[in-house]
């Protein structure tokens, strides 16, 4: 399937459902954007973008921005809790761009061998589960952001995601 | 039906591999049928490293596939938090899939999901598990040399920070 053909698709679905988006090119490559609110508590946007990985595959990357503008303290908290965090996640994974003060989450799904009617249900679904755990995990790791606790003090809660 | 399907599917799997991997079992789990596989490790001669597939069932028509690589285990005490701050620089490097620590467990995890429908065909699901694991054991053993080097203690954090820097 041609990836401007798929990005058209997966819009296609997003305007029957009322759900605003945009299309942006994003280093060369054709990307769909969804904003979210500007509300602190949630995350910012999910990117959707195809990749050409090695051997032929291709994949389309979820990737949302959760949180920015993170100071190097507030970093060094993240990265204490990062691994044991990513072991409740049973769907993609929250990173740290640590130079440049973000925390995302990326989830990664292959399309070559799907068929349309198929590849598009999973789409659909893996981005209510990317937003759905993004938000959870955004919610959970506030106070931290915010700095009201150390990496420490969330690590001994008993934090779980729901997806 | 992949989910009702699940074991005889894992078995076929399992036999795909059969010629790259020393063995291979599949068991029923809490969450779902699980496939394990073992091969010789890429990094250690004489070592095994651990793969597994396991289908959960995601309820309302959808399955949950999970695949897992353990490429590093026995990490010594004094080297977890050190490539547990690596692994927060490698792996926005990473095109496919996610490093985990398990620090009770001293071991590395690489792991990728995929969400399916549950009316895929069998062919299909395993051509894109047999996709899935190539991909995975290409970042494993492209990525997997620095955590490896850090562990062993022929790589410095600095170094895995300015490589991830750089990419």
């Amino acid at each position: 399937m041609e990836k401007t053909n798929l990005l058209a698709m997966i819009g296609s679905v997003l305007d029957d459902a009322g759900i605003p988006y945009e299309y942006e090119e994003i280093s060369g490559r054709n990307a769909l954007v969804l904003r979210f609110s500007d509300d602190e508590d949630t995350p910012e946007d999910c990117t959707l973008v195809l990749d050409d990985l090695v051997n032929e595959c291709t994949a389309l990357n979820y990737f949302v921005i959760v949180s920015t503008d993170i100071d190097e303290k507030t970093m060094g908290e993240l990265i204490q809790v990062m691994p044991d965090f990513n072991l409740m996640i049973r769907v993609g994974g929250f990173g740290l761009m640590v130079d440049d003060g973000v925390l995302y989450f990326n989830y990664s799904l292959l399309t070559d061998d799907l068929d349309e009617e198929n590849l598009l249900k999973s789409i659909m679904t893996s981005l209510d589960i990317v937003i759905g755990v993004s938000d959870q995990g955004k919610k959970i790791l506030l106070p931290l952001l915010k700095g009201e606790k150390t990496a420490e003090q969330l690590m001994q809660e008993d934090f779980r995601l729901m997806v | 039906m992949l989910a009702k399907n699940a074991p005889e599917f894992l078995e076929k799997l399992g036999q795909l591999f059969e010629e790259n991997i020393n063995s291979y079992t599949v068991e029923e789990q809490d969450n779902g049928p699980i496939l394990l596989m073992s091969a010789p490790s890429t990094f250690e001669e004489g070592k095994e490293m651990g793969y597994s597939v396991q289908i959960e069932d995601g309820k309302n028509g959808f399955v949950l596939l999970q695949f897992l690589m353990m490429p590093f285990t026995e990490i010594p005490e004094e080297k977890l938090d050190e490539v547990g701050q690596a692994i927060c620089y490698i792996d926005p490097t990473l095109s496919y899939g996610n490093f985990v620590l398990l620090r009770e467990g001293k071991l590395v995890l690489y792991r990728q999901s995929a969400v399916m429908s549950d009316d895929l065909d069998t062919l299909t699901a395993a051509q894109y598990s047999v996709k899935s694991i190539f991909l995975m054991e290409r970042t494993v053993f492209s990525q997997g040399e620095k955590l490896y080097g850090l562990i062993n203690g022929q790589v410095t954090l600095d170094e895995i920070k300015a490589a991830s820097a750089a990419q």
